[in-house]
């Protein structure tokens, strides 16, 4: 009977009620999209970064780590291979020759990363292929070919079809120069790798570096599954220390960090939705207790105790949260899945963000698995906030409550 | 007969700062079984203060309230809480009833926290509100009911709980005349049919003749106390 008492007394101040109600949805609307729109961005940046940039597992000599030099190479690669290949949470990989180098055009030299690829492993295991903005027909399947970023290729004023020349050391030691024709151009996200990475086919790289076929810097591995991370690093470790075998989470240290950040903003914007909320609930709780105190008086008269009075106060808290916070998860559930369809438009603001390696689209996305605690955290918080104005209402003495006079 | 209330050498002090206020001043009480009482005085005589302390809603500065043998000084305020509900109804002037509940459910009220059954309960509540010339608005909610209507769903209320003793603070000093005599005609009924025992306040000369013994109080103490 307390139960209906307090559902009904909910709905005695409907308008204000209403309000309570409006002001828990919204603030948990705005706490989870935001928690979805932050998660989507992070999400999305680390799944750019594995697609695009460092997959999920790279392998190299531990001598290539502490100097990129041309011969500090991975011996017996296709041993190698095979191994990584033969296990059951590999989807692809990519064996690459690196060589940090200068691209010459006739007006304009930079400093660039020559990545050897084959083309067909490469399209397994990244993206890049996607990322073509203009190209010529088989642009891969010339004499000397390289792909390049439209970013490079305006620093070096230089367009599709024509040539650039790189220079780079040998495994002799000596320096080595030639010259590729730019048969497509591409435009990722992220300005950094825009303006380092170059691709040539793999073979020919070699033969100008002076490697052969069984000799290569980098192995990126694809993984059918990111959860299987940390099972598929340890059973592709090497007995041999020559060869490092690392995941992106050691690759890209400073996307754990960014992750990190994004949790410590949540928790900033969660606590001050929470703290809004419980002034906002101490207030109005107040408010009720004042407005029945003569009738709070008269129950206590009647027989109700503490107990009860203090249950009835901090149910009709529940189920203001209550239902403002399902109504809140109803909103949030459906903004977050338009969103998450349609994915929000940044580019207004997206020139920063693509600089720091993000997508101007982003996509909201947040496990369901949320949103019961968010619930919890906001009930809690209103029931916690209810405990003074319940505590003043158990002050009321009925004698002086019921003073008509009063 | 058997006395409920033994009231002895009572006190009531308010400390207003400076003026002390002496709302109780030296009374003795012997309130038996059956009875049908009016405590009569002017406005701020006391009547209320009195009933309070006799009630439990209020503490004496001093003095002996002892109901039913019981020392009400020595009980824990909820101990004190749980000790009104079983021991005493109430029906005050005026915010008597729970708005978001019907009459029925009002006059059920103090039964649920007794723990009744429901079906016991439900039963008894109508019972009441029969009694008191509301069968037949069981289910409207007080703001729906008259004045006088919502007095005597109060009235039903009290006795639900088969209280040792009834008070009445006023019970009809926002009612007309027609409706106040129709509250008290009920009130003797039930004094009579459910063996009540009614002690009411008033400073009304009609609803005092209606009482068949007049405890008449001024500034704190029992000027006359007769019986008829
Ligand atoms: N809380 C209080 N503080 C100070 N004085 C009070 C208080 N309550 C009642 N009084 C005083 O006690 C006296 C008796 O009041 P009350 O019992 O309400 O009289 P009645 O019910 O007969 O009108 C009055 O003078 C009133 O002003
Ligand atoms: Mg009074």
């Amino acid at each position: 009977m307390i139960f209906i008492v307090a559902w009904k007394n909910v709905w005695r101040n409907k308008i204000r009620s209403i309000v309570v109600m409006m002001s828990v949805a919204v603030g948990l609307l705005c706490g989870i999209f935001f928690m979805a729109f932050m998660n989507g961005m992070a999400k999305q940046r680390i799944d750019s970064a594995i697609k695009s940039e460092v997959s999920h597992i790279q392998v190299h000599s531990s001598e290539y780590l502490d100097d990129e030099e041309v011969g500090n190479v991975i011996p017996d690669i296709k041993n190698i291979e095979q191994r990584i290949n033969d296990s059951k949470y590999v989807e692809a990989l990519s064996t690459r020759i690196i060589i940090s180098g200068m691209a010459k055009s006739a007006r304009a030299s930079k400093g660039v990363k020559i990545v050897g690829i084959n083309r067909e492993s490469e399209q397994k295991v990244t993206d890049i292929h996607t990322k073509i903005t203009d190209s010529i027909p088989d642009y891969f399947n010339k004499k000397y070919p390289v792909l390049m970023s439209e970013r490079l290729a305006k620093e070096l004023r230089i367009r599709l079809k024509q040539k650039v020349t790189f220079v780079f050391q040998t495994v002799e030691g000596g320096l080595t120069e030639t010259s590729f024709k730019i048969t497509a151009l591409y435009k990722t996200s992220n300005k950094v790798f825009d303006d380092m990475m170059v691709f040539v086919p793999r073979s020919k790289i070699a033969r100008f570096a002076g490697l052969n076929n069984n000799q290569a810097h980098e192995i990126a591995v694809l993984l059918k599954n990111n959860d299987d991370l940390n099972l598929a690093a340890d059973e592709l470790k090497s007995e041999n220390n020559l060869i490092v075998t690392r995941t992106w989470k050691k690759i890209m240290p400073e996307l754990g960090m960014m992750i990190d950040m994004m949790d410590n903003m949540l928790v900033i914007f969660m606590s001050i939705i929470l703290v809004a909320l419980a002034f906002g609930i101490i207030n109005t709780m107040l408010m009720v207790v004042l407005e029945r105190s003569r009738e709070i008086g008269m129950l206590m008269a009647i027989g109700m105790n503490g107990k009860r009075i203090f249950g009835m106060i901090l149910l009709e808290t529940l189920f203001l949260s209550l239902t403002g916070g399902i109504i809140g998860i109803i909103a949030a559930t459906v903004v977050v899945n338009i969103t998450s369809k349609n994915g929000m438009d940044l580019s207004a603001y997206s020139k920063g963000l693509e600089a720091i390696g993000y997508d101007s689209l982003v996509f909201p996305v947040l496990d369901i698995s949320y949103y019961p605690v968010l619930i919890l955290m906001v009930v809690i918080t209103a029931l916690l906030s209810s405990i003074y104005p319940a505590a003043k209402a158990l002050k009321l003495n009925p004698a002086t409550a019921m003073r008509i006079d009063a | 007969m058997e006395s409920v209330i033994k009231v002895k050498d009572l006190y009531k002090i308010y400390d207003e700062t400076s003026v002390e206020v002496r709302a109780i001043n030296g009374v003795d009480i012997e309130i038996n079984e059956g009875e049908f009482t009016a405590v009569v005085g002017p406005s701020g005589s006391g009547k209320t203060t009195l009933l309070n302390m006799i009630g439990g809603l209020d503490k004496p500065t001093s003095g002996n309230i002892m109901i039913g043998g019981q020392n009400l000084a020595l009980m824990s305020s909820s101990k004190l809480i749980d000790f009104r509900m079983h021991n005493i109804g109430f029906i005050f002037q005026a915010y008597n009833l729970i708005p978001v509940l019907t009459a029925i459910e009002n006059v059920e009220f103090v039964m649920h926290l007794q723990g009744i059954s429901y079906r016991e309960r439900r039963a008894r509540a109508k019972e009441l509100l029969e009694a008191v010339g509301l069968g037949d608005r069981l289910n409207s909610r007080p703001a729906k009911l008259s004045g006088g209507q919502q007095q005597r769903v109060a009235v039903a209320r009290a006795l639900a709980s088969r209280p040792r003793f009834i008070l009445a603070d006023e019970p009809t000093a926002n009612l007309d005349s027609k409706s106040t005599e129709n509250l008290l005609d009920i009130m003797y009924q039930l004094n009579i049919k459910e063996k009540a025992t009614f002690i009411f306040s008033s400073h009304d000369q009609r609803v005092v003749n209606k009482a068949r013994r007049v405890i008449n109080v001024e500034d704190g103490k029992i000027m006359s106390d007769i019986t008829k």
